[in-house]
């Protein structure tokens, strides 16, 4: 079958159509009816154990709420009764909901519309879980020490008032046996059961609470079947309703079923998906191996001639716009530095089979091709590089990264593979990993919990010079650990930094386990759970430990940062000796107010980024020393806390709130992102920040490392230069790197820079044979290659 | 072996200047003074100091350290007087915007080489290597030859970028160790040359004959500057002379920029084309149409 040109840019028009309804043209509003359903659902089944309260309250939300299909949609399942509608689960966040209601329509940042009878209605229903919300319940448990060190933006603590998500269910699975697949699998585990122990009475619960979430999905589906049914006979449209009644048919099948078709699958995914949202709304509910799972459909109905090339590439695209269409409730704090409603939803392209074989197919390359027709944010693909990775799909996703959208990022199985057997995964397991965004994790049966805490680097050093007390407030914040002027030499230093390190690292661990056991108690997912091996098996949610695989993450924030301040003390108060350890200690206290020398000093000290030993070598210790420190931890339902190099956006806030550096940062400005060089220090062009960055072990942060590389658009319209690309990415696999992303660098950027050089004193911009420092170019040279680079984005 | 080599610049992640990722090595010192000239401090020999005038904020911390008196900063800007200045370095550790620097530093081969490997595994990768351009790298053939002989004795892919303005016996020993040779003509008419760049261009032109006769991978380049080298004789004359010695040779038109222009004032010194503009796109159009009259593989981006 072939498609002409005019049904394939039909195709595409209708793409684009379906992106506008969903983005542009439509408000955000907020909700009150999945809050109004839960709470009568929680006073109706109080007296059960939270497994089947809850599995109940899904059922009751998915029998009563508003259902709708938009127009031209191909596939159904939304979370609310309108799209990019957040909604509210009250039994897990109530007390933060209602102190930042009246903040949602008016914040700067993705702002949320809210009705005065919405409000009312949210304000009278929330009030109600004051005492009981998960929030309140986690809030009475934590240590006021741990309170205090969040309060000093010491550390963050993840999952007090939400759900947690960074997580993959068993598509495949999903996909195989159908949701009454798995309701015969707990049938066979019930069957004859006795319980003959606590533990057997809670598998039973369980098995009890997974069957009626699965059950009550399945209905749901129906649900929808008889809508689109509905609206089939109502529609004046005979080509629409055509469609709406395929639509009915598919969802009568799947997800009760297994699927039999690419469409069916791609439904039965997409349904599930979205009641996953509805169950508890955490962020990242990962898509996982997206061209595996879906694979097997896609090829059959290729074969078989039910599918052209072209429908596929309308269908997977419509999935991706539908992405787009669930929005998460973010305080208003969270929402200041993850402004654009991200949900952190991922794909897993690439990589390797059980037998280490290259698995990139055709529909790879399509998915490829859909984001790109797509144009949305979300969601973000992460393409995994491995030795014998197909060079053709590597040209494609170079080409991808050229449209400056942010993604494909490149994972690198060589050195996550490992991370995986180092886990405790066997070698199929192992290869069988999807990604989060920077994280990884084996699809299907790991809970990870990569937002268990953030801890502070840079502040932990301040603490470390000063005795345990904020230069920037005089309050003594950790603990007491000796002042600078005490250290005879560097070491000394830094071994009070591992204290203070050390000490907040615990005080996560303390706190998160607190918030885990919580999680376990109040707020179980049977539906999620029935989804993830093995539940089932072990009769227990993912939250008592259910999985086949449980971490908890910390992500160690500004790295960079914190090896530049050491490299400038160790180089100005030990090396050269230049400057007294209380002339140090009094310039950050005043913020370097009327000490602009030895700011500039700071300023000059090494900076990572460079392929300079003095501080890369720094950089390298401290990740050792925090990878070591995070791994010595069990954490709650049954592995170990694994540490992470990545920040999100939290090196925003904590640099926010941490006074002055002594890499010559003033107070309140961001920290280094990730694992990467602080922003505009690193000078010595790309394949200098790769060996400093691959300086540290990427191996041993068992849960990540992200580096994030800006390229000019002319660096990638060289002749051959996508492929060049292609070899950068295998140097920086080669050399050991865990993930690289590539920003592009825009005319926007451009702009930026030249208001404000400092910042942006790295970007490298590139004419035939000659590239300069933006930074260092004079206004008119800068504005023709703004121009220039205009040129470019269009061409 | 141990004779240094002057330097202004290495540029990793280098695209356009030979095969693969590239790092290109910028000798300094050039005979030439070509009228464009892109980076003015590959013209001297000698180490310079240099000010960015865009980034200089005039707060006269330069001032306060030099010991010979050499800098003042009024107007909002900092003046240099060359003849003190000694290059200490003193003012590059004192100014806070970075916007001073001496250029020009001098390595031995092995020095040299010691620095540009840490791009080995990118090179390896991507069938890439080493440029050395300028400035001008035939002003320094022994320190050439010695750098060229150490990357090939460990397989390193090798090239050059040169204006061919040295005897043809030095131009043939230095390029018979680059496994890539990318040379440049400015102009056929020797009147035009001299006035473009300062320089006779007869032999230039006798050792592109040497080179366009010889079997040595190559690339013609010509820098196409707007009311300088662009009327249709010369580029005829380019065509014809580039194809009767090579058929079918890759001729790469370099559209004039004037990324260069502040790095003038840095120096000191005043730029030649202040009002000259890029080439637009149907200029380098006509300009490829020219030369497509004879047997050549035009280019240009």
């Amino acid at each position: 079958m072939t498609t002409t040109l005019t049904e394939r840019k039909s195709k595409i028009d209708r793409i684009a159509r379906m992106r506008d309804r969903m983005i542009s043209n439509r408000p955000t509003e907020l909700l009150p009816e999945r809050a109004l359903i839960a709470t009568e659902a929680y006073e109706r089944f109080a007296g059960e154990p939270a497994v089947l309260k809850r599995a109940h309250t899904l059922e009751k939300i998915l029998s009563e709420m508003t259902l709708f299909i938009d127009d031209e949609e191909l596939f159904v399942g939304h979370c609310s009764p309108q799209p990019r509608s957040p909604i509210v689960c009250p039994e897990l966040g109530a007390r933060w909901v209602l102190d930042d209601m009246d903040r949602f329509a008016t914040r700067p940042a993705d702002a949320i519309g809210v009705t005065e009878e919405n409000k009312r209605i949210l304000k009278d229903c929330l009030g109600k879980w004051q005492e009981t919300s998960l929030d309140a319940i986690v809030d009475g448990l934590l240590s006021d020490e741990a309170k205090q060190a969040i309060a000093d933006a010491m550390i963050t603590v993840g999952g007090q008032g939400t759900a947690q998500g960074n997580i993959a269910i068993n598509y495949k699975k999903l996909l195989e046996r159908g949701l009454r697949g798995i309701i015969d699998e707990i049938d066979a585990k019930m069957e004859g059961f006795v319980p003959r122990d606590i533990e057997g009475t809670n598998k039973l619960t369980f098995w009890k609470a997974a069957k009626i979430s699965c059950e009550a999905v399945i209905q749901f589906a129906h649900r929808y079947a008889d809508l689109a049914a509905h609206l089939a006979e109502t529609s004046d449209d005979a080509e629409r309703a055509e469609e709406l009644t395929e639509i009915a048919r598919i969802l009568r099948r799947v997800p009760e079923h297994p699927a039999t078709s690419f469409r069916e699958a791609l439904q039965s995914v997409w349904l599930v998906y979205t009641v996953l949202h509805i169950e508890s709304d955490p962020h990242a509910i990962l898509l996982g191996r997206f061209d595996q799972y879906m694979y097997p459909y896609f090829k059959r109905d290729m074969e078989e001639g039910n599918l052209t090339r072209d429908e596929a590439l309308t269908l997977v695209s419509s999935i991706w716009i539908k992405c787009t269409s669930i929005i998460k409730l973010m305080d208003s704090v969270t929402t200041r530095t993850f402004a654009g409603f991200p949900l952190f939803q991922n794909i897993t392209l690439g990589g390797q089979g059980p037998r280490g074989e290259d698995v990139c197919n055709e529909l790879t390359n399509l998915v490829l091709e859909a984001a790109v027709v797509a144009r949305v944010p979300q969601p973000s693909i992460g393409f995994r590089y491995h030795n014998k990775i197909d060079p053709d799909t590597l040209y494609k996703v170079c080409a991808t990264i050229k449209e400056g959208l942010g993604y494909p990022a490149i994972m690198n199985d060589n050195c996550i593979v490992p991370k995986h057997l180092m886990r405790g995964a066997t070698l199929e397991e192992a290869r069988n990993y999807c990604t989060n965004c920077v994280e990884t994790d084996v699809e299907g049966m790991t809970d990870s919990r990569p937002h268990s805490g953030y801890v502070n680097f840079p502040k932990c050093f301040l603490l470390a010079m000063n005795d345990g007390v904020d230069p920037a407030t005089g309050k003594q914040v950790g603990p007491k650990t000796g002042r600078l002027e005490d250290f005879a030499s560097f070491d000394e230093l830094l071994a009070a930094y591992e204290k203070q390190m050390s000490h907040f690292i615990g005080l996560i661990v303390e706190a998160y386990d607190l918030v885990d056991g919580a999680h376990a108690i109040y707020a179980p997912e049977p539906f999620m759970s029935s989804l993830l091996d093995d539940c089932i098996e072990r009769g227990l949610t993912r939250q008592q430990g259910g999985t086949r695989y449980n971490f908890s993450g910390i992500f160690g924030v500004g790295l960079a940062s914190v090896a530049d301040a050491m490299a400038a003390v160790r180089k100005l108060c030990f090396d050269t000796k230049s400057v007294k350890p209380q002339e140090m200690l009094n310039a950050l206290e005043k913020n370097f107010e009327g000490c602009e020398d030895l700011k500039i000093a700071c300023e000059k000290a090494p900076k990572f980024g460079n392929d300079d030993d003095y501080v890369d070598l720094l950089a390298r210790e401290v990740s050792h020393m925090y990878c070591t420190e995070v791994l010595r931890h069990p954490c709650l339902r049954g592995a170990f806390y694994i540490p992470e190099l990545h920040s999100v956006s939290t090196h925003v806030y904590f640099g926010e709130t941490t006074g002055a550096t002594p890499d010559g940062r003033p107070a309140g400005v961001a920290f280094s992102d990730g694992a990467s060089p602080v922003g505009g220090a690193d000078r010595n062009g790309p394949t200098a920040s790769v060996r400093s960055m691959t300086k540290i072990d990427h191996q041993e942060a068992l849960q990540g490392v992200l580096f994030n590389q800006k390229f000019s658009p002319s660096a990638l319209n060289a002749p051959a230069s996508l492929a060049l690309l292609g070899d950068y990415i295998r140097t920086w696999c080669d050399l050991g790197g865990h993930h690289i992303q590539f920003n592009v660098i825009s005319t926007d950027m451009l702009r930026e820079a030249q208001q404000n050089p400092d910042a942006h004193r790295d970007l490298i911009v590139r004419v035939a044979g000659y590239s300069a420092y933006f930074a260092e170019l004079n206004e008119n040279t800068q504005n023709e290659i703004i121009a220039r680079t205009e040129y470019e984005e269009m061409a | 072996m141990s004779r240094k080599g002057a330097i202004f610049k290495i540029s990793s992640y280098s695209l356009h200047d030979g095969p693969g990722i590239r790092t290109t090595v910028f000798m300094k010192g050039c005979p030439a003074r070509c009228l464009w000239c892109c980076s003015p401090e590959s013209q001297s020999f000698e180490r310079e100091i240099a000010v960015n005038t865009s980034t200089c904020v005039a707060c006269g911390r330069c001032a306060a350290v030099c010991p010979k008196g050499a800098l003042s900063c009024a107007f909002g800007g900092t003046a240099v007087d060359r003849s003190k200045c000694d290059l200490c370095g003193n003012c590059v550790v004192a100014c806070p915007k970075d916007a001073i620097e001496i250029v020009g530093t001098e390595l031995t081969p092995q020095e040299l080489f010691d620095l540009v490997r840490k791009d080995e595994p990118f090179w390896r990768r991507s069938g890439g290597g080493v440029t050395l351009s300028g400035g001008e790298v035939l002003a320094q053939p022994d320190f050439a030859i010695a750098f060229l002989d150490l990357c090939r004795s460990r397989g390193i892919h090798t090239a050059i970028e040169t204006c061919l303005f040295a005897d043809t016996r030095t131009t043939a020993e230095v390029a018979k160790r680059a496994d890539f040779v990318q040379f440049d003509i400015k102009a056929i008419s020797p009147e035009l040359h001299r006035r473009l760049t300062s320089l006779d261009n007869a032999r230039i032109l006798d050792n592109a004959i040497q080179l366009l006769q010889s079997d040595l991978e190559l690339l013609v380049r010509y820098p196409l500057v707007p009311g300088c080298n662009d009327d249709e004789a010369e580029l005829d004359a380019l065509g014809g002379f580039c194809s009767h010695n090579r058929r079918d040779v890759s001729v790469e038109l370099l559209p004039y920029h004037s990324m260069g222009a502040g790095r003038y004032a840095a120096l000191g010194r005043t730029y030649a084309l202040p009002d000259t503009k890029p080439p637009t796109a149907a200029e380098m159009e006509r300009a490829a149409d020219i030369l497509r009259r004879h047997p050549l593989n035009v280019i240009y981006r």
